[in-house]
């Protein structure tokens, strides 16, 4: 399927900041079952982009704004070919492993970040029963099932940086904490599995948005890595646009970064699919190569900056620590 | 003024039979040509010299750091060329093949699809840099500056207790002490052709310079610290000023376009260079994740894109967690195809299940380690240890068996100690340092600690240690 | 050319100010003391408030309310507040401990012989708290020592410095705080010496005028240019306008734009120098009025505010990058 993607990504703030430095990892991959034909990443304030790939293949944009601003705006463009993977999930019929993971594997079979190894992530592998499935697929279908009928959808009960024990706690949350809490049981019952983010292109738009989405792929020695979205208990189809791999969401955040100042930040984040009608994007003048928004030298004065006191005179004869 | 010596273990001034050692004859002379009234003005003349100089270390966990001075023995160790030659061997042949190691890690990864070292170790711990994989620092080199911790046996001979790759601290003393005894005991230096340890800092320049980007000419060195209230500040501002460059905090650093400046009264001027004394994860708060301003944010992007060296390369720590200690002789001859010069302690590794019955077993014989720690803390000392510290420490152990490793208590050396008015015989180490630039060079000196107390083991700063200077011979011409 | 660390070279301005306050911090509780003692028989109750001008010369600093009227009770609160509080952030203890802390700061940047002085300055004025049985006589004698300490610590930085910008930002430290602490001076004392002398007690009259001489050390300066004769008139203009007096606001103005132009040198016109050169036209130009004006008190404080946006431009251009 051919897929348009728009990530929108603003950061407005309540005062002017001296600095921010700012990592995004929004490209899609391009490998066997998803090509990437088109990518334009549109910046404001202007400054230098730099990209990398980090340890698992995925691709990181980078910049930093070293002047004062109050806003920053990124335009994430993608003309995306995906495919729906021939492999079911469901259907694998490979014992669990008993051996230790070999090393390229290892990485991912460990608990980590906010992946926790607790007493209440044990018990609930143990009422699901996964070490007995008899197969990796049954071992999914016995998951996906019991977060179902246990676990709700819910925006706003978990944040970015919430962990397994606080969805076990919650009962509530977003597709991250499905994705880690599944990463978490598969881990402790044995198989390697890792955490995937990206986009899920949505045909009804208008009863549910498009959205960044995030899903899991678990290793099969007949099979490789196979896919699977415990958010929503079935096999991710052509729909699904593959951003990046890691050991769980810290691995692959879609922006990470640091600012300098005492402002608060707002993030409003906005992603816009749509079938494409071509590989590439029209080309762009000069002018909308970057997002217009302005830096300044100096911070710009506030209105009504109040005059300095007596008190504070005489506190400035003090070398500011 | 009595010389007592060690009644047990090896004392490095007596023989077994208590008659001086002949290497330590003249020294012994010396002082005992020294009334005791003269000694007491010199300890004292010693103690205001290093006080009024602010020769200094911060201690945690007091408010705002109270400064406190490492206390310092004036009876100089010293070590024949002889037995330097084999030390000064086995450290260039263990830095040498321990980056390597992290070379291999960083890239290749041969060492662990070859099972020398079990890839659990290395991808379980928390200093392992994935985001590093594939970033090669200029001519390979992780580790530029070594301190490897040395004890010797009850025979004498030498061993390796363990490596500090990645902020080995206490160079400064061992210049300091030198520096110190020269204007205190100055008469002891006649008859001994004691090896120079002044040239450490031009030595350090060297080798940070060696390790710039390609094309730097003149590259600007700068070193890199938390901040006056890290305990080892001295040491940071001390070897600025001898090498001459500036002292950095993270927030006098910025990265603009994958290049690395420092804020002067000119405006930016361009780095090529950090000797970092602050630890990996404090370096980048975009990449490690710290929800601070600590750190210089973009440093590792410039360093990956190889704009700026790092001294010691991020990553570099993994080396010296103790869990892999043990596996060095095998990288010796995996790297070099070499046997090891210097032996090491036998070390039962808490994640072995065979292992870690023994030591579950054996706490009581044992010094067990925490593999991450450093300082002293999270160990325990078996022999020395009441019953309720062993409780308590077995609860530790067998909650997280895993991160720690257990050695048999060596009964290290002793050596004379001035102490309230007598020389007694003291436990002491030696660390040396070695720096990795055109070769591997190894100081011809050390930092000698030693326990204050009698009969006690523990000789880190930290917990009350103190330190000597520490004379190498110049070789005999025959 | 390579600049200094900017950190660094705020830290080493500082280290001139506050070696130049601790200094002058001195002088002025010494000059005050003897004076109060010069005039207690002829005026009890002058020799009492004169103590309050100290305040007012260092506005911000803090003495517990003497719990007696007895001279020599409000002496010694007075004197051990100024000398060895670390309460009062204008006393000379904190002046050498901020010192302390900027040389710690910058230590490779000093000589060893300049940082062994003052960490044993420091440590001294620190011991001091401690010791039992502090009185008068012993802070007296504190006090003169300490001020040869001070010169010494002084000397072996101009002695043995490298002759950089670092030496510059110090030395410029150093005339600002004079500049600023003469101007204070004169703020507080103007008004009573230029009070008509037909009115005033004479010897006690005298007295004043050539403490308020000493306490900016110019006392034997005046008398080898002008004699033993005091005019009010001749002494307002000796401290501000002499060109010879070291701390005449001319000269202290003058060596500031000297180390200016030295750091600048062939380089367009900086804020701080221009601000500079504001407050030079006004004393080079305006001598005349400045001396008629029937406020001079108020001229002087606003000399005072003036070098104050000098100390700000200065911080701004070269501190804060």
């Amino acid at each position: 399927m051919l897929l348009e993607i728009e990530h929108h990504l603003k950061f407005s703030y309540e005062q002017f900041i001296r600095e921010s430095h700012l990592e995004v990892r929004v490209e899609p991959r391009s490998q066997s079952g998803q090509i990437l034909h088109d990518f334009r990443l549109t910046l404001g304030p202007n400054a230098r982009i730099t990209r990398f790939e980090d340890w698992m293949g995925n691709a990181v944009h980078w910049f930093s704004i070293t002047d004062y601003h109050n806003r920053i705006e990124l335009l994430v463009q993608s003309i995306v070919d995906t495919l729906t993977d021939q492999v079911k999930p469901l259907e694998c019929m490979d014992p669990i492993p008993s051996e230790p993971a070999p090393l390229p594997l290892y990485d991912f079979t460990l608990c980590s970040g906010p992946i926790i190894h607790s007493d209440a992530l044990l018990q609930l592998q143990s009422e699901l029963g996964l070490s007995n499935a008899p197969s990796i697929g049954e071992c999914v279908r016995m998951l996906g099932d019991g977060l179902a009928s246990k676990f709700e959808y819910q925006k706003n009960v978990t944040r970015f940086d919430s962990t397994t024990d606080d969805f076990l706690k919650q009962r509530g949350g977003v597709c991250q904490d499905f994705a880690h809490l599944s990463l978490g049981l598969l881990r402790t019952t044995g198989i390697p599995c890792r955490y995937v983010s990206g986009y899920l292109h949505v045909d009804t738009q208008d009863i549910e948005p498009s959205q960044s989405h995030a899903w899991i792929e678990l290793w099969s020695p007949a099979n490789g890595w196979m896919s699977f979205d415990p958010t929503h208990n079935r096999q991710p189809d052509e729909q699904y646009v593959i951003v990046g791999y890691g050991r769980s969401y810290n691995d692959v955040p879609p922006n990470q970064g640091i600012y300098s100042g005492a402002a608060a930040e707002r993030l409003d984040a906005k992603v816009i699919t749509r079938p494409a009608t071509s590989r590439e994007h029209p080309q762009l003048d000069e002018d909308s190569m970057h997002i217009d928004l302005p830096v300044y030298r100096e911070p710009p004065e506030r209105e009504g900056a109040a005059e300095l006191t007596a008190g504070e005179a005489a506190a400035s004869q003090q070398q500011q620590q | 003024m009595d010389w007592k010596h060690a009644s047990q273990g090896f004392d490095e001034a007596f023989d077994s039979k208590g008659d001086i050692r002949p290497i330590y004859e003249e020294l012994i002379g010396t002082f005992r040509g020294l009334s005791e009234q003269e000694l007491v003005r010199r300890e004292k003349l010693q103690e205001m010299s290093l006080v009024n100089q602010g020769i200094t270390f911060t201690v945690y966990g007091e408010e705002e750091g109270v400064e406190r001075i490492f206390p310092f023995d004036f009876v100089p160790r010293i070590i024949s060329s002889e037995d330097w030659n084999l030390v000064e061997r086995g450290i260039v042949q263990r830095v040498t093949a321990i980056n390597h190691f992290l070379v291999d890690l960083y890239s290749e990864q041969h060492c662990l699809r070859e099972g020398i070292v079990p890839h659990e170790l290395i991808l379980g711990s928390d200093e392992f840099r994935r985001e590093l994989i594939g970033t090669r620092p200029r001519h390979g080199i992780y580790t530029h500056v070594v301190g490897t911790d040395l004890l010797r046996d009850d025979h004498g001979g030498f061993l390796v207790l363990e490596d500090n790759c990645r902020n080995p601290s206490g160079v400064s003393y061992v210049l300091e002490n030198r520096n110190l005894l020269f204007r205190v005991f100055p008469e002891l230096f006649n008859r001994y052709a004691v090896r120079q340890v002044e040239r450490y800092p031009q030595m350090l320049l060297e080798a940070l310079r060696y390790s710039a980007p390609r094309g730097r000419e003149n590259p600007v060195v700068a070193v890199l610290t938390p901040g006056i209230y890290n305990s080892a500040y001295f040491e940071h501002s001390f070897l600025a000023r001898e090498m001459g460059v500036p002292l950095v905090e993270g927030r006098d650093l910025i990265v603009e376009d994958d290049q690395v400046f420092m804020r002067t009264t000119r405006g930016k001027q361009r780095v090529d260079v950090i000797y970092r004394r602050i630890d990996d994860v404090y370096l980048d708060p975009v990449v490690f994740e710290m929800n601070s301003m600590l750190g210089v944010p973009g440093l590792i992007h410039a360093y990956r894109r190889g704009n700026v060296a790092i001294a010691n390369a991020p990553g570099a720590g993994i080396a010296d967690n103790k869990s892999i200690y043990p596996y060095v002789p095998d990288l010796i001859r995996l790297y070099l195809d070499e046997d090891i010069i210097l032996p090491q302690v036998h070390t039962w590794l808490g994640r072995r299940e065979d292992d870690r019955k023994y030591i579950s077993e054996h706490l009581p014989e044992l010094v067990v380690k925490l593999c991450g720690g450093a300082g002293g803390y999270g160990m325990l000392v078996g022999p020395t240890a009441s019953a309720a510290e062993i409780k308590a420490f077995r609860a530790q152990f067998d909650a997280r068996p895993q991160d720690y490793i257990a050695q048999p208590l060596i009964e290290f050396s002793h050596h004379p100690t001035y102490t309230g008015g007598n020389f007694a015989p003291r436990r002491v180490d030696l660390r040396p340092f070695a720096l990795f630039g055109d070769g591997v060079k190894v100081l011809p000196g050390g930092l000698t600690r030693v326990a204050m107390e009698e009969g006690s083991y523990v000789v880190n700063s930290s917990q009350g240690g103190g330190s000597k200077d520490t004379w190498i011979l110049a070789e005999q011409e025959s | 050319m390579i600049g200094m660390l900017a950190r660094a070279a705020e830290n080493i301005y500082w280290l001139g100010r506050y070696l130049e306050r601790a200094e002058s911090a001195a002088r002025m509780v010494q000059c005050m003391d003897q004076l109060s003692l010069e005039i207690r028989g002829l005026d009890p109750d002058l020799a009492l408030n004169i103590w309050k001008h100290l305040q007012e010369m260092y506005p911000g600093s803090l003495v517990p309310t003497p719990e007696s009227t007895d001279p020599d009770a409000v002496t010694e609160a007075y004197i051990h507040a100024f000398l060895m509080s670390f309460d009062n952030q204008l006393s000379v203890a904190y002046s050498i401990r901020s010192a302390r802390e900027n040389a710690r700061v910058i230590r490779e940047n000093l000589t060893r012989e300049t940082f062994v002085l003052l960490n044993e300055c420091h440590l001294r004025l620190q011991g001091y708290m401690n010791e039992p049985d502090m009185n008068v006589m012993r802070m007296r004698s504190i006090l003169s020592s300490t001020r040869q300490e001070i010169f010494g610590i002084q000397g072996a930085i101009q002695q043995t410095f490298t002759r950089d910008e670092g030496l510059l930002f110090l030395d410029m430290g150093s005339v600002t705080e004079r500049a600023y602490r003469t101007l204070l001076l004169l703020g507080v004392k103007l008004p009573f010496m230029l009070s008509a002398t037909d009115q005033v007690d004479l010897p006690v009259y005298y007295a004043r005028i050539r403490a308020a001489l000493k306490s900016v050390a110019s006392l034997e300066n005046y008398r080898r240019n002008y004699g033993a004769d005091l005019d009010p008139m001749r002494v307002s203009h000796f401290l501000l306008f002499d060109r010879r007096a070291p701390h005449s606001v001319h000269v202290c103005m003058r060596e500031l734009k000297q180390h200016l132009d030295e750091l600048e040198v062939g380089s367009p016109l900086t804020n701080p120098a221009r601000l500079l050169g504001k407050i030079a036209a006004r004393l080079e130009f305006e001598e005349q009025e400045i001396l008629a004006s029937s406020e001079l008190d108020r001229v002087c404080h606003e000399l005072a505010g003036d070098i104050n946006e000098v100390h700000d431009a200065i911080s701004r251009l070269y501190f804060t990058v």
